[in-house]
């Protein structure tokens, strides 16, 4: 496909609110994962918990006020100056906007619920998973089309290639893709449930992995069609191309082979006109679930071999769910720019079964031009992003 | 404009009135009873009508856009429901039902559907939003796509307006590249940002020779409120015997702005 320009790009995440805090908490090994939270106060288990006040919506938003809101607000405020000269190349009319959340942080609601049984509370405004993309239209003062997507995990990454129907059609001139999710109770005893949670940091592709962490964040990237103006991403960054696929297996376990991540990864590649040895690094789903991480590492050893790079980021920030895929791909647009690998954290012990090359600490990757981020959900839905930097 | 071409359509309306292209209805048999048991009765609903559209005829590439302005709001709603305890325990089962792509999930495992299924909401615009969707992907080279739509009345979540859905109802609209006649066929979907004079909806439906015009629907067949009643306007047009004609369907998006839909039926008996 033909690369789409990406003109900039943001994270908030248990890292920070800015790519420069994540960077040195990447480079530096540094978990955001704690124990004790004031999101989910009382929670057995760390949780990557956004830890500043997030500020409030600006005025006009008031009544779509949650705390997904506030971290969508959050992760949009750095991209105000690409996103006004944007606006100036083209009309606001020609600028598209999708929105990736899972849950749509039910947090809110539970909390008016568990008060007064939710009372007088605008779930429509406020909650509903719609309204995530309304308010983003507002913030980036956008007025092309809009709306949510809502696949589990893989939200954000879907929402990027929503998006980027939208340019590839001529549908919009330019798009922003926005991903998150906020902690709350639902996800948590809903994971708890189901018996994935690990009660102590997280331990992606480990013999003795039990299980994920929860986090919560947004990310926002700002796409357009090619020509449009310079890229302020700090680097000539673009979307190479996907590979989305269902895998028909299973409500929540992955097919044991890595069926599934195979087919989305090989098609990712096809997609973007490159081949496995183009490949230098993948941003690995790893849940850190034994069933997960398993199955991708068979899928993604079996389209890429065993000697590509790959780390999971959740030891980092925990799974951000809907946020999960935005926030990761802005993990691997910066390890493009920067041409070093963030390790993943928690590995002592590689499973014997997981045959790909996980990365024990931060790498140099001197002229690696494509990366790849995988996320994958519940449903079977599947998906890969290759990202790609001219040097 | 040609548009894409409407393979097969279905819809149900509060459990019972059915809008369907042929004589025959299944019960649903199709969906195994341990599964059955599992899913909420919006999934069911969906899953149903993706089926009658005859879904299982589509080529596993095909791939399903849900759209919903509510999506799992009464299974969110039993969760809510359990968290008042002490100890709250969430079921597994209620809890991956919670998830908004829990219907395109069941239709992928039960169809052995591997195409790129998502789940696509815009509040009261969900159902034209997924048109634009579903056009952009065939357009894009897609050569099918089944967009179903789908909410339930909101009975399980007292802290939703329950005016925003009063009445199930699901529908589906099998969608191709094909020159088949089909149903009709899917002339065209735009979206029209806002204007500020606003917007001429007879102009337009002039201008593109239409012999009806339906704008902001928020009610189905029988007057309950719906948030996709534009889908059951649609599925109206299409199945309902006559002359061919050309329907503009115009919905205000709550982002601002309008989705165009133009459809075209041809001779029924």
């Amino acid at each position: 496909m033909e690369p789409l320009p990406i003109l900039g790009f943001s994270a908030v995440s248990a890292l920070g609110t800015s790519l420069d805090e994540m960077r040195d908490c990447l480079r530096a090994g540094r978990t955001g994962l704690r124990l004790g939270s004031t999101v989910l106060p009382g929670a057995k288990a760390p949780l990557g918990e956004v830890r500043v006040s997030l500020p409030p919506l600006p005025a006009g938003l008031g009544a779509f006020d949650s705390r997904c809101a506030r971290l969508s607000a959050l992760a949009m405020a750095p991209l105000s100056d690409v996103l006004g000269v944007l606006r100036d190349r083209v009309s606001s009319r020609r600028i598209g906007v999708v929105v990736g959340t899972s849950a749509s942080g039910n947090r809110d609601l539970e909390d008016a619920f568990l008060g007064d049984g939710a009372l007088g509370y605008d779930y429509h405004n406020r909650q509903s998973f719609g309204a995530a993309a309304v308010v983003v239209a507002r913030l980036a003062g956008a007025d092309g089309p809009a709306w949510t997507i809502s696949t589990a995990c893989s939200s954000g990454a879907n929402a990027v290639i929503s998006a980027a129907r939208m340019l590839r059609t001529g549908m919009c001139d330019a798009v922003v893709a926005v991903s998150v999710d906020a902690l709350c109770w639902t996800t948590y005893h809903g994971f708890r449930g189901l018996g994935v949670m690990d009660d102590g940091p997280c331990r992606p592709f480990d013999a003795d992995r039990c299980g994920l962490n929860l986090g919560e964040g947004a990310a926002a990237m700002v796409m357009a069609r090619p020509g449009i103006m310079a890229t302020a991403a700090g680097a000539d960054l673009y979307l190479a191309g996907w590979g989305a696929g269902s895998e028909a297996y299973h409500m929540t376990a992955p097919e044991p082979e890595g069926d599934g991540a195979a087919k989305v990864v090989a098609k990712a590649i096809a997609s973007a006109g490159i081949v496995p040895e183009d490949v230098g690094y993948v941003n690995m789903h790893g849940t850190a679930t034994m069933a997960n991480d398993t199955a991708e590492s068979r899928g993604v050893v079996r389209v890429l071999g065993r000697d590509v790079p790959c780390s999971s980021t959740k030891g980092f920030t925990g799974h951000l769910l809907g946020a999960a895929a935005g926030v990761e791909a802005a993990i691997t647009l910066l390890a493009l720019i920067d041409e070093r690998l963030p390790p993943n954290l928690g590995l002592t012990t590689q499973d014997p079964d997981v045959a790909a090359f996980i990365i024990r600490e931060d790498l140099h990757a001197p002229g690696i031009r494509f990366a790849l981020s995988n996320s994958f959900a519940f449903g079977g839905n599947d998906t890969s992003l290759v990202f790609g930097v001219r040097r | 404009m040609n548009g894409f071409s409407i393979l097969g359509a279905a819809g149900l309306l509060d459990g019972s009135i059915q809008l369907h292209h042929d004589e025959t209805w299944g019960d649903g048999d199709f969906i195994p009873k341990n599964v059955r048991r599992r899913i909420s009765r919006l999934i069911a609903q969906v899953l149903r009508v993706t089926y009658e559209a005859g879904g299982m005829a589509a080529s596993e590439d095909a791939a399903m856009i849900f759209a919903t302005a509510n999506g799992e709001i009464n299974t969110i709603g039993a969760i809510l429901q359990a968290l008042l305890a002490v100890e709250p325990q969430v079921s597994p089962t209620l809890f991956h039902n919670s998830v908004h792509n829990a219907a395109p999930g069941y239709w992928a495992i039960l169809a052995k559907r591997l195409a790129a299924s998502t789940t696509l909401t815009m509040g009261v615009a969900s159902f034209e939003a997924a048109m634009l969707e579903a056009w952009m992907r065939l357009s894009d080279g897609e050569s099918e796509v089944q967009v179903s739509v789908g909410d339930e009345a909101i009975t399980g979540a007292p802290w939703a307006d329950p005016a925003h859905c009063t009445v199930d109802f699901a529908g589906s609209f099998r969608v191709g590249c094909g020159t088949e006649p089909g149903l009709g066929r899917l002339a065209l979907v735009e979206f029209v940002p806002e204007e500020p004079d606003g917007f001429d909806e007879m102009a337009r439906a002039q201008v593109l020779g239409a012999t009806e015009v339906v704008c902001d629907p928020m009610t189905v067949p029988g007057g309950a409120m719906h948030p996709c009643a534009g889908a059951a306007v649609a599925l109206s047009f299409l199945l309902r015997p006559g002359d061919a004609g050309r329907l503009l369907l115009v919905r205000r998006s709550p982002a601002g702005g309008r989705f165009i839909l133009v459809f075209d039926r041809g001779v029924h008996d």
